[in-house]
């Protein structure tokens, strides 16, 4: 009787593990298998269309607005696309704007569908197919950006701009250092010393001493910088008459004027001048020239030019006291006269000879002929 | 069906062979003797018997060993994934190790220490002591009367341990969760279900049937080929235990790759 129950109570609780065990087993594929017995009536059975799920697979849950809803029941594979049949566990009120995405659920992977029921006021008809938007392969798509941006960026560029940052970071540690050791002028004005401080501030002092006296017209640009002085009005006077100048010349009025003209004739009159004047100075400076050897100091012409014209002066001068016949000639009206008559009667007598010439040669001719 | 455990084999390979090809006949005898032990009350009761070894005598080390690598697990993967803020992420990864590896595993390597070790001693005494001859002498198959109750109480029950010490660790987990990752029960065992699937469970559940039928093969053939008296035996418990982990590791690789190809 012992041993018949001891039999009974290992009967019993092996019965009651492996009951309980199957029960628990059971329970666990329910829930697993996503089937509520308590709501199962209230299924709901959605199928969508894809052009790509991505990496969407059964069981993958549902969201809506952040919630879940359901979880994929069904995979299928179609001519255009792929059909996932969704099980929902409440139903949803899809609007004519829906959508259906594939989304993933965190950077490590895993995927699930996402609907946005819509805000367009006209629900979506009964019996409307469902089309889902293809999932967007973020990884891929930061994959072709960096492909891209390492095509787009020249590595030399980005070498030399960073060697320049790096020159620039050089200069700017140095230029702080010079400064913290009070070095160059802004380094002395930080430093703890002072000098240049107080040599700065009077040099300030005596600007500001300089800058008050001429405001108050004390020296020649205070009294320029005073409107009530007639230093000033010359001085505008001065600057209206130079204004003139510059706007005649700019007018091309004068030689000055013409010559900035930017027509050049009379530039290239004048430099044709110049270069005639060269011509006739450099045959000047010539010895082989008549007028170059005038020039020449060692040339005897000159002592002959001076001999000539001292001799002419004392031509002139016997002239001027009537010495001489050329001097009685000029001097003295008589003598003039008298060869004014002379050179009648020669004249006269010239003209005589010329008509007795024709009568005088035939008598040569014909004495002389026989 | 005779036995011939005790005959000579020339060389190793031989040896290997003649042991496979043993422990296959076992199995095969003990799989097709299910109707005869349902239709004799004393292998019925021997039956019962066993499922109360295997079962219930396994429960508290099972409970224990489960529990802690549950927590272990929990608290490992807590580690891992607190780095990148993912610690919810600890229920999926435990229903996938649990379900998939370490449930079958576990129970596998518990009911060959605890169970198949018990057994290749029994009945290696039985075979030094000439029970078994004695069993053939009045015309009762040994194998019909020894094995086929201990096979099927030990492919019934190795599933049902394996779901058990699944359970047992998810609780382990939730356990390390809540007062390590700050994992609310809840939301742990809401995430366990979500990541949990029906063939994970049920291809673990396989798996550790086909341990459970394993181990009992080979402690029992192991035991049959006990010799030398009680050192015999002692050496053939340590085989019965070496063979069945060898073949657990085994055998759970080609069923995991047979299941889940890449």
């Amino acid at each position: 009787m012992k041993a018949k129950s001891q039999c009974s109570i290992s009967e019993i609780l092996t019965g009651l593990f492996v009951l309980a065990v199957i029960g628990a087993l059971g329970f666990f594929t329910i829930i697993i298998s996503g089937v509520d017995w308590l709501k199962g009536t209230q299924a709901i059975i959605q199928e969508v269309r894809f052009e790509n799920v991505g990496a969407l697979k059964v069981q993958d849950p549902v969201f809506v607005r952040g919630m879940k809803i359901g979880n994929v029941q069904r995979l299928r594979l179609e001519p255009d696309g792929v059909c996932v049949t969704l099980h929902l566990s409440e139903p949803i009120q899809l609007k004519k704007d829906y959508a259906f995405s594939i989304a993933k659920t965190s950077m490590l992977g895993g995927s699930c569908v996402e609907i946005r029921q819509g805000d367009a006021a006209e629900p979506l008809p009964e019996g409307t197919p469902l089309r889902g938007i293809t999932p967007v392969d973020t990884l891929q798509e930061l994959g072709e950006l960096v492909s891209t941006l390492r095509q787009s960026i020249d590595a030399p560029t980005i070498r030399s701009t960073l060697t320049n940052v790096q020159r620039a970071s050089d200069d700017v540690a140095e230029l702080t250092g010079r400064l913290r050791r009070g070095e160059g002028l802004v380094g002395k004005l930080l430093s703890a010393e002072d000098t240049t401080y107080a040599d700065l501030r009077g040099t300030l002092a005596n600007l500001h001493t300089l800058t008050q006296g001429l405001s108050n017209g004390k020296g020649l640009l205070g009294r320029l910088l005073n409107e009530q002085d007639p230093a000033a009005e010359n001085f505008s006077a001065t600057l209206a008459s130079l204004r003139d100048l510059a706007e005649g010349l700019r007018n091309g009025r004068g030689l000055l004027g013409k010559l900035m003209r930017e027509d050049d004739t009379s530039y290239a009159d004048l430099r044709a001048s110049l270069a005639n004047i060269r011509s006739v100075t450099a045959k000047l400076n010539d010895p082989a020239c008549g007028l170059g050897r005038l020039l020449s100091q060692d040339s005897k012409l000159v002592e002959n030019l001076e001999v000539t014209a001292e001799n002419l002066r004392n031509v002139s001068t016997k002239l001027e006291r009537g010495e001489g016949t050329l001097g009685k000639l000029v001097n003295d009206d008589a003598v003039a006269n008298e060869i004014e008559a002379t050179l009648r009667d020669v004249r006269q007598v010239i003209d005589n000879l010329r008509d007795t010439a024709p009568i005088t040669t035939f008598s040569s001719l014909f004495f002389n002929g026989l | 069906m005779s036995l011939a455990f005790r005959e000579p084999v020339e060389n190793r390979l031989g040896a290997l062979c003649a042991a496979v090809g043993q422990t296959v006949q076992v199995a095969a005898a003990a799989f097709c003797g299910l109707p005869g032990m349902l239709w004799r009350q004393r292998s019925r009761q021997v039956f019962y018997r066993q499922l109360y070894v295997a079962g219930i005598g396994t429960l508290p080390v099972a409970t224990v060993v489960a529990l802690f690598t549950g927590m272990i697990l929990s608290l490992q993967l807590g580690i891992a994934f607190r780095q990148f803020s993912q610690e919810l992420m600890v229920a999926y990864t435990l229903t996938f190790a649990m379900f998939r590896e370490m449930g079958p595993f576990m129970t596998g390597i518990l009911l060959a220490s605890c169970v198949g070790s018990a057994m290749a001693a029994q009945l290696g005494t039985m075979t030094v002591d000439e029970e078994v001859a004695a069993l053939e002498m009045m015309g009762v198959n040994p194998i019909r009367f020894l094995v086929v109750p201990r096979f099927w109480a030990m492919t019934c029950m190795a599933p049902l341990l394996s779901f058990y010490t699944c359970l047992i660790a998810f609780f382990g987990g939730a356990l390390v969760g809540y007062t390590q990752l700050n994992i609310p029960f809840l939301q742990f065992f809401r995430q366990l279900v979500e990541a949990a699937e029906l063939k994970d469970l049920y291809v673990g559940l396989f798996k550790a049937m086909c341990f459970g039928m394993l181990i009992c093969s080979i402690s029992c053939t192991v035991g049959f080929a006990a010799t030398q008296g009680a050192s015999g035996v002692g050496a053939a418990t340590r085989r019965a235990v070496i063979l069945s982990f060898l073949s657990i590791l085994i055998g759970g690789y080609f069923i995991t790759r047979f299941f889940y190809a890449l």
